[in-house]
């Protein structure tokens, strides 16, 4: 942590000059542990894949702000033949911020090969873009894409047949400004999915503001002195309409900030789902949902006093990727973010009664991640040992950034942990996350329907990348469950603030399918779980968003889907692809 | 030479760097006993002035000359230990250790181990460093050489041993009644606070908070901590009292030169 460094530091010629003559001895030996056999591993699956797409998100080298974030990617199963595609919304330069190459749309064929549907999907966007969210806005059976801009939002309807229209005027949505992530959760207990928008600052790219300064070295300006925005929540009418939230409404009068990030799951215990927002530089919000069914929203902000705006110091920190476990098993979710170099990534731990402390030193993760400007991360088992282990990509914000100059690359390397004994341990014998990149976001997904998550990363004016993960998925157990809701009474169809709870033996471990994404992406309505050795069936209890549950048995290297009716839940199974 | 943590583990720093060209010229001596270089006094008197840059051209010199001195590594790694080039430093230290000659600062060797193994994610070494340097440590023991070791601790989650730790380190600070080392110690006062919060002893915590807010009124760290407490405790009044410290600070440490970026 960017303080703990500050406060925790030595000066080491101090106490030389102070040391008396002694007698010299032999000291110990100081080899370390030998490092884990190898397990994770990845490999890369884009020459293959049919993804041949260089994003575009303003000129390289960066010189405005407006250029370093990059172009978030989103997993749709658009098609509803069980997998899921993927839709990059790409971005556009300085020179036209409305007409950049072009969003792209990627059909999932199986076996990890994909297939540019783009021309015949009736998507025509072309503005600069940033995050992407999923969700079926109008229950009816299809997911929907809400896509954050540089310039008014886009909604786009998918209309069953392959093909998507843009419904943005008639659905109320549309706000101009920055918008950068975006998350939908059923946020008022109604039963459809309403909309929060992250947006980070007032730009213009015909006035830009002139170089800033940064360790000495000249840089791009911001987000410091530049006018920070207010997130925005649209409520869902559930008639294919949003409102905006404005003054005097529960989530109208929401402090400017420069917001990144979004996750919407239960971080306080209550069974609602609440709004941690990821703030650049400046303290993270938490909107704790007080709402109850049938009555007005009503939300308060906590975020200070949950501990989750700031790290174990008080000092505010970038907040750009957002990963969530359980990685002390007490079910309750604990929160991983990314931040800015010089500074460590954070692992909030969950103490009970909304409160968390800073655990990142406890966990490992703290001074292995100074030189690495994080970003999209994501907790999985990638190793199907029955824990989760962490990924998170990273690369500079600043062309100048050097070892020498910021302590920092401008390229740099995946950080992957591994999760052992609930300390990450980093994983540094796989070559393929070992590149240096300029990553940005990235999705975490079963792709090829073997049973592993793989993973889809974009790198800042750079390719997608697809990469395989290579585990053996016959030795080692997993489930993938995927929950579905066909009442009449939701259009939640995906659950979105389900809870499950899995169990084998002494084996526990919980998921949430919660609203929001690793960064600028969305989390795929799939969740994954690794085995422990010799786990055979699992069980499994949901806790649905309404507060019902439902119990099932599930076989180890499995594909459940779970599905609620309603009079019933049904549980089908399918084996792995292979 | 600036190498901090990189895209190989902060292990494999160390292991890299101690088979490096530059390095793989160190032969062993066969005794312990070598002819000096009377450069390292020099170097020696540079630091002490304050002439960092001059230092580290000097000692890179003779460390390049003289690879067989322990005392010249020893050194180098000071020299990368204060650029926070920890891992990096840490190889020199091991050459220095290796050679098993005998000089002036030789069992201080472990303390300056012992923080760059810490820095460089290596902890396990890092006990062993420490544990070493505190079981030799002529009396009185150095404050911070406690608090490392309660740094160690409490990221092992041992909190017990921790707040033992970080108490020894206390203990010796007051007892010194040097202000400067009273003060460098307030991050003791602070961290055993962390220490008795996670061990739910918040009172005791709080106490421990007061008096590195005493110790170092502009703390920001401190301050925060304290609001946390007292939040935590339920205690509005005071919370809302320390929070607006906090964010004074706050506000304060903001760098007008820093508007602009981060």
């Amino acid at each position: 942590m960017r303080s703990a460094s500050r406060s925790d530091r030595v000066t080491p010629v101090l106490l030389v000059l102070l040391a008396a003559g002694c007698d010299g001895r032999t000291g110990p030996g100081s080899g370390s542990d030998d490092p884990p056999a190898p397990s994770i591993s990845f490999s890369d699956a884009t020459a293959a894949s049919g993804i041949d797409l260089v994003t575009v998100s303003g000129a390289t080298p960066s010189t405005q702000i407006l250029e370093v974030k990059g172009g978030g990617i989103a997993l749709v199963d658009f098609d509803r033949d069980g997998d899921r595609d993927l839709f990059v919304p790409n971005g556009a330069t300085l020179e036209d911020t409305e007409r950049g190459p072009g969003a792209r749309l990627f059909r999932n064929d199986g076996g990890l090969s994909f297939t540019d549907v783009t021309a015949n999907s009736g998507i025509q966007h072309r503005r600069w873009s940033y995050g992407v969210a999923v969700g079926d806005v109008d229950g009816d059976g299809h997911e929907d894409l809400y896509v954050a801009c540089f310039g008014p939002d886009v909604l786009l309807r998918n209309l069953g047949d392959g093909t998507f229209e843009d419904v943005t005027g008639p659905s109320g949505l549309g706000a101009e400004g920055w918008s950068t992530s975006a998350a939908f959760s059923d946020l008022d207990l109604d039963g459809d999915l309403d909309l929060f928008v992250t947006r980070y600052l007032d730009f213009d790219p015909r006035d830009p503001p002139p170089p800033a300064q940064f360790k000495g070295i000249e840089v791009l300006n911001g987000p410091r002195g530049l006018e920070p925005l207010a997130d925005r929540f649209y409520e869902n009418l559930g008639d294919g309409t949003f409102r905006l939230h404005g003054p005097g409404d529960p989530l109208g009068d929401l402090e400017p900030s420069y917001g990144l990030n979004v996750a919407i799951l239960d971080f306080t215990g209550d069974g609602r789902p609440d709004v941690l927002v990821g703030n650049d530089s400046l303290a993270n919000h938490l909107y704790r949902n007080d709402s109850m069914p049938g009555e007005p929203m009503a939300f308060t902000e906590v975020g200070l006093s949950s501990g989750l705006a700031h790290d174990l110091n008080g000092y505010t920190q970038a907040t750009m990727g957002i990963a969530i476990a359980d990685v002390n098993a007490d079910s309750r979710p604990d929160v991983f973010s990314s931040n800015f170099s010089s500074d460590s990534n954070t692992m909030h731990v969950s103490a009970g009664d909304g409160i968390y402390d800073d655990r990142t030193r406890q966990y490992g993760l703290a001074l292995v991640s100074r030189p690495y400007l994080g970003w999209a991360s994501g907790f999985f088992d990638f190793d199907h040992d029955g824990d989760e282990d962490l990924m998170v990509m990273n690369g500079h914000v600043y062309p100048q950034a050097t070892r020498a100059s910021m302590d920092s690359d401008y390229a740099q390397s995946i950080l992957m942990f591994s999760n052992q004994d609930a300390r990450f341990t980093p994983v540094y014998d796989c070559p393929v996350l070992g590149e240096p990149h300029r990553d940005r976001s990235a999705v975490f997904d079963d792709l090829d329907g073997d049973g592993d998550i793989d993973v889809v990363v974009s790198e800042l004016n750079g390719p997608v990348r697809v990469l395989e993960n290579r585990v053996d998925g016959s030795d080692r157990g997993w489930v993938t469950i995927e929950l579905v809701d066909e009442r009449d009474s939701t259009d939640n169809r995906h659950a979105v603030g389900a809870m499950l709870q899995l169990r084998a033996g002494d084996w526990e471990a919980v998921r949430w399918c919660a609203g929001g994404g690793p960064f600028q992406s969305n989390w795929a309505p799939l969740l994954h779980a690794g085995l422990p050795a010799g786990v055979e069936r699992v069980e499994v209890t949901v806790r649905w968003p309404d507060g019902a549950s439902s119990e099932h048995a599930i076989p180890a290297r499995n594909r459940a889907v779970i599905k609620r009716t309603e009079r019933s839940f049904e549980t089908t199974l399918r084996a792995a692809d292979r | 030479m600036f190498l901090l943590l990189g895209p190989v583990s902060c292990t494999d720093d160390a292991r890299d760097a101690s088979v490096n060209g530059e390095r793989s010229q160190v032969v062993p001596p066969s005794s312990r006993n070598v002819a000096g270089d009377d450069r390292i006094e020099v170097g020696r008197k540079l630091l002490k002035a304050g002439r960092y840059p001059e230092a580290a051209v000097l000692f890179e010199t003779v460390v390049a000359q003289r690879p067989d001195l322990a005392r010249a590594n020893f050194y180098k790694g000071l020299i990368l230990q204060n650029q926070k080039a920890h891992s990096n430093a840490l190889g020199w230290y091991e050459v220095a250790r290796d050679l098993e000659q005998d000089f002036p600062e030789r069992d201080l060797l472990p303390y300056y181990m012992a923080w760059c193994a810490y820095y460089s994610g290596r902890p396990q070494d890092a006990r062993l460093e420490i544990d070493q340097f505190l079981g030799r440590s002529p009396s009185p023991p150095r404050a911070d050489a406690h608090f490392l070791k309660g740094l160690i601790l409490f990221d092992a989650d041992e909190l017990e041993e921790a707040q033992v730790a970080f108490a020894s380190a206390i203990e010796i600070a007051e007892a010194s009644a040097d202000p400067e080392q009273m003060q460098d110690m307030t991050r003791a006062w602070v961290r055993q606070a962390d220490v008795l919060m996670r061990l739910g002893r918040n009172q005791q915590a709080l106490g421990s908070i007061d008096r590195a807010v005493e110790l170092s009124p502009g703390l920001q760290e401190a301050w925060f901590r304290k609001y946390t407490i007292h939040s935590r405790l339920g205690e509005e009044a005071a919370a809302d009292e320390a929070r607006a410290r906090w964010q004074e600070l706050r506000s304060e440490l903001l760098d007008p030169a820093s508007g602009g970026s981060r």
